[in-house]
């Protein structure tokens, strides 16, 4: 058996012969992949619509549309799926074609057999990993870029506008000077703020792993809060699986924990406050998970936006913070190839889950 | 125009200290209320004839977040500028779309940007 794991994919195909050999070339390969199989573009798009997937097989060629239309309109309705096209057309032309409109390989139905659909998958999902990280990075620098010019600009305005005014007269020396320095200050502490988190995020990049056990992590972490935890009277438990182990880099799997359990704490719930951590397996993954029934978030106003730098929830409960933590963490956990989601509600509280 | 309050909503206090000390040197006898805060600024609104300086980014929150809210408490018959370090399209399309948001201030805010709104 092959080492892919949980890989979702769609067929669009309407010869059913072609399609049933596919579907035992790709079965043969893993039995962590789900195979679906559409005999029209329009079935196939009104799936994808409700399901996420990470790789389409397209034959050009289909009931309700033909050439390179058919991958055009799929690449409309998801510009971010992988699409491998296999297609029985030996034009040279048509596969350029198919390539500079977005499909990432144009394979020969003739010419496959068993292990060259399990070459050209392995292939094609790495080289979609690395894309889609390339991406991912070039958003968060844009993103970073963004902040920095924005929270620099700031204190730079605030001390150009004093100095205008001190000119005109409308500040005392002595207020002049206060505002001054305060503004150096945040100017300073800024540019601090971005130089952790760039290092933090290079970091994430070139980490060491090694198989760890999730259950001693997320101890030492809540040991390192033990004097925290009792001040604010939060009741801890950890119902982790021992025999629960990941390949990761121990810094990013601690800081991950330490993240979500310092928020945890952070956004209490005045009266009885807990926290459970847990592990089980989903989706192919062992997932951590961080549940507390302190504060909550409505999440309506923004999920997405929850993880995004410098983004806070809870703004008007007096609880200091920058909003880095939880974009760091959601950086970590991508790096390394899983993914998070929150569940929240206002007042009864939050479950993170990382899938590791 | 003469305005019964001026809110001047921003996280940012030394921001709002300036912005404050600004609009005393161009008019005096106005009540000025400050919110570092979305909600407080909404909490804060009142009836009529209220001007909003409204910061863009107010502890990750949009500005257009303060906008919608107080849409839904009716129509208060208050005036917004826009204040921001930096302008996206997105600010013009709110200065277009609602009538009520009349123009907008590149931070650092000068006596003239002031002038131009208060008299």
């Amino acid at each position: 058996m092959s080492e892919i794991k949980q890989l979702k994919i769609l067929h669009l195909e309407d010869n059913l012969a072609d399609q049933a050999i596919f579907e035992t070339y790709i079965q043969d390969f893993s039995e962590n992949i789900e195979y679906h199989a559409k005999q029209t573009l329009a079935d196939g798009l009104s799936w994808l619509a409700n399901n996420r997937v990470d790789i389409v097989l397209l034959d050009l060629n289909l009931f309700d549309t033909r050439g390179i239309d058919t991958l055009l309109k799929l690449k409309e309705v998801n510009a971010e799926v992988t699409i491998i096209v296999l297609s029985g057309n030996r034009d040279l032309a048509i596969a350029e074609k198919a390539i500079k409109n977005g499909a990432q390989d144009y394979l020969l139905k003739g010419s496959l057999d068993s292990d060259r659909v399990k070459r050209t998958l392995l292939f094609n999902i790495e080289r979609s990993v690395k894309t889609k990280a390339m991406q991912k990075r070039g958003k968060d620098l844009e993103q970073f870029s963004y902040m920095v010019t924005h929270d620099l600009k700031s204190p730079l305005n605030n001390l150009s506008q004093l100095i205008t005014m001190f000119e005109s007269d409308q500040f005392e020396k002595s207020e002049f000077l206060d505002l001054a320095k305060a503004s150096i200050n945040i100017l300073n502490d800024t540019i601090v703020e971005f130089t952790n988190v760039l290092e933090f995020k290079t970091q994430a990049q070139q980490a060491i792993k090694e198989e760890i056990k999730l259950k001693v992590i997320a101890e030492e972490v809540i040991n390192v809060h033990k004097i925290l935890i009792e001040e604010s009277g939060v009741k801890v438990s950890i119902l982790i699986d021992e025999n629960h182990t990941i390949i990761y880099n121990k810094g990013h799997l601690r800081s991950i924990i330490q993240n979500l359990v310092s928020n945890a704490i952070k956004y209490r719930s005045e009266e009885n406050p807990t926290i459970e951590l847990n592990s089980y397996y989903d989706k192919g993954k062992l997932v951590f998970e961080c549940k507390d029934n302190g504060l909550g978030m409505d999440l309506s106003k923004g999920k997405d936006s929850l993880f995004k730098l410098f983004k806070r929830f809870h703004t008007d409960k007096g609880i200091e913070g920058k909003g880095i933590g939880l974009n760091m963490t959601k950086s970590i956990i991508e790096e390394n190839g899983g993914w998070i989601d929150v569940e929240s509600e206002v007042g009864v509280g939050s479950v993170f889950k990382v899938y590791l | 125009m003469d305005y019964n309050r001026i809110h001047i909503v921003d996280d940012d206090i030394i921001s709002s200290t300036l912005l404050k000390r600004g609009i005393l040197s161009v008019q005096k006898d106005v009540e000025i209320v400050l919110s570092e805060t979305i909600d407080e600024a909404v909490s804060k609104i009142g009836d009529h004839n209220d001007l909003v300086f409204l910061d863009q980014n107010v502890k990750g929150r949009s500005g257009e977040e303060f906008i919608n809210e107080v849409l839904t408490k009716g129509d208060l018959g208050i005036n917004i500028v826009l204040i921001s370090s930096h302008f996206k399209e997105q600010h013009d399309n709110l200065i277009q779309k609602f009538p009520f948001v009349i123009g907008k201030i590149l931070k650092p805010v000068t006596k003239e940007d002031l002038l131009k709104v208060l008299c």
